[in-house]
């Protein structure tokens, strides 16, 4: 298998094909084939079969011939999926695009991921690194047998251990069907976009370093992550982004406490334990509200580390019930706009009340 | 075990009996236990941060909560070798919490410095018995040593009675207390096979043997002592 991979990327626009085909392109690694959209969908040329495809979403624009197509990205997805099932889809777009299209989740529903422009234009190098490893994970999940590609063999892709699994199941994971078994597209978007998105199964290095009461910087210092190697994610796609296992992060630190003597409160005590056992001091996390050390979970509007007590449930988005439920903190509440229709019932009830009580 | 507290903390959390963070301390209870190993766990939840229920569908004046420590048996004659559960029932209302007529100025201020009229109502633990008591080995007691927040007056010298109970553990107690506060949630949790699984396990873990145990004592034809008896002298058939 060649280590360089091959990209199609399909786009309207001639100055962001040459500009992005030009920066996504990397020596030895990295060989883009830009082309603009073809004027029926079943045109699109996919032979040499490509290791991934990347889709402007809005392909509506007249080109130098004249000719237009009157189709969006999602609609060459959807195409593109049917006749590579196998291969990694991005959609490459602005914020500004989607804004326009309220409806584009559900068009793009085909593709593993969203990249936007200004970000790979900002930081090319991330850009491409993440198109290298979103194609390493296709191929480890394609090179799994069809005949073989059970929930069990999901689990040795995620090196799972026993209480994981049931988490897992209960995270909204794709069904497995008697026959095909799973496919590499259902596998790979619950990996990326929920297992990866949501707090819960993992945590990545803001919310870790809040379960355990201490300050991100802290968290990421080489002593301790020395001491949660363990927890570290190793699975598939893991080099896309840094994340702990919660169950295994948890359970190193609680027997570090245990240890030190004290008692399992981890955002409170992991820290002591830490420091009493290593020697190190670790600095708290601060609750963005109340200034009060300790504070052990994430506002999901302001993304610092808030105090439990400080916060009202959220529903931003369809999170499976498995995973750690959104929470805004009261700073939050009082200072910036948030969707009041987006609080639970019970709790905006108490949006009065929390005014009146912290109102300056 | 681990696996079943975060079942229990699933069901409880989706069908909107406690709240986040009741479910993210019943989550790190879960992860505490499997730091241990399986004949070695203590399971703990402080008082300081106990799994809170929500307002009961009985009397949305009342909110439950529980903490506990359990700790694992080594010997196998019973599955804990000792075992603390404490059930509080905390009134959240004025009128029920402070009594004019009876109570002093001392509890009113506290009220009001706290701004929370929070008092504890109800008060019980599980147990088991210490080598120096005659009690039964598992036994259920009122009453209790408060701590100062719940502004519960109770005796701490009245230590009695100590009732005879199965050991339990914190699903059961869940069970009870769904089942007591919350009686139409209980009755669709009933309808649910996760649930029923879920309780089955740690009827089986936990109450089986002593079943088994306090079943043989009845049946035996010559019997020295009654059933309390053989509890509570550790002696059972």
């Amino acid at each position: 298998m060649s280590s360089e991979i091959a990209v199609l990327f399909i786009e309207d626009n001639e100055q962001d094909l040459s500009r992005y085909s030009r920066i996504l392109s990397e020596k030895d690694k990295i060989i883009v084939s830009p082309i603009p959209p073809p004027k029926h969908v079943d045109e699109l040329q996919l032979s040499p079969t490509p290791d991934l495809v990347l889709i402007d979403y809005r392909l509506t624009q007249f080109q130098r011939s004249g000719d237009s197509v009157t189709y969006r990205g999602g609609t060459l997805a959807n195409y593109v999926a049917e006749q590579l099932p196998e291969t990694p889809l991005i959609i490459l777009s602005t914020r500004d695009v989607f804004n326009l299209f309220p409806n584009y989740e559900e068009e793009i529903g085909s593709a593993d991921y969203i990249l936007f422009k200004n970000d790979v234009y900002k930081d090319p190098t991330v850009g491409r690194n993440f198109l290298i490893t979103l194609v390493r994970g296709f191929r480890e999940l394609a090179k799994v047998e069809k005949a073989s590609r059970t929930w069990q063999t999901l689990l040795q892709l995620l090196k799972v251990d026993n209480l994981e699994d049931e988490n897992l199941q209960r995270s909204s994971p794709p069904r497995i069907e008697q026959k095909e078994k799973w496919r590499v597209h259902g596998v790979s978007r619950w990996i990326l976009k929920v297992l990866f998105e949501y707090p819960g199964i993992f945590y990545d290095s803001l919310y870790a370093s809040a379960a355990l009461g201490l300050k991100e910087e802290d968290f990421l210092r080489d002593e301790v992550q020395h001491f949660f190697k363990d927890a570290r994610y190793t699975g598939v796609f893991a080099e896309i982004k840094n994340l702990w296992w919660k169950n295994r992060l948890q359970k190193l630190a609680f027997r570090q406490i245990k240890n030190a003597g004290l008692d399992p409160i981890l955002s409170e005590n992991f820290r002591i334990a830490f420091e009493k056992t290593t020697g190190i001091k670790l600095e708290p996390s601060v609750c963005v509200f109340s200034g009060e050390e300790n504070a052990n979970t994430i506002c999901h509007i302001l993304k610092k580390p808030v105090k439990m007590k400080y916060t009202l449930g959220y529903l931003p988005d369809t999170r499976p019930e498995s995973m750690d439920p959104a929470r805004i903190s009261f700073k939050a509440i009082l200072e910036e706009d948030f969707d009041k229709h987006l609080l639970p019932s019970a709790d905006a009830e108490l949006l009065d009340s929390i005014r009146r009580k912290y109102s300056c | 075990m681990a696996t079943n507290l975060n079942r229990m903390a699933y069901e409880l959390k989706r069908h909107k009996l406690i709240t986040d963070q009741s479910r993210q301390i019943l989550n790190e209870a879960a992860s505490n236990l499997q730091s241990g190993s399986s004949d070695n766990w203590e399971l703990i939840i402080t008082p300081e941060h106990p799994l809170e229920f929500v307002q009961t569908e009985s009397d949305e004046r009342l909110k439950p909560d529980i903490f506990c420590k359990i700790k694992a048996s080594n010997t196998g004659d019973w599955p804990v070798s000792s075992l603390r559960l404490v059930l509080r029932v905390w009134s959240t209302r004025p009128d029920i919490s402070f009594r004019q007529e009876w109570d002093s100025e001392e509890v009113k201020r506290n009220f009001d410095l706290l701004q929370d009229y929070k008092r504890v109502m109800f008060r019980c633990h599980y147990d088991s018995s210490s080598p120096e008591q005659y009690a039964p080995i598992f036994h259920l007691q009122f009453g209790g040593t408060p701590r100062k927040d719940e502004c519960y007056w109770f005796p701490h010298f009245l230590e009695l009675p100590r009732f005879t109970s199965p050991p339990i553990d914190l699903v059961l107690v869940c069970e009870r207390v769904v089942a007591s506060f919350f009686p139409s949630t209980y009755m669709k949790l009933c309808q649910l096979r996760n649930w029923i699984s879920l309780i089955q396990e740690s009827e089986q873990f936990f109450m089986k043997n002593f079943y088994e145990v306090c079943s043989r004592c009845i049946n035996q034809i010559s019997r020295e002592h009654t059933l309390l008896g053989y509890l509570c002298s550790g002696r059972a058939p």
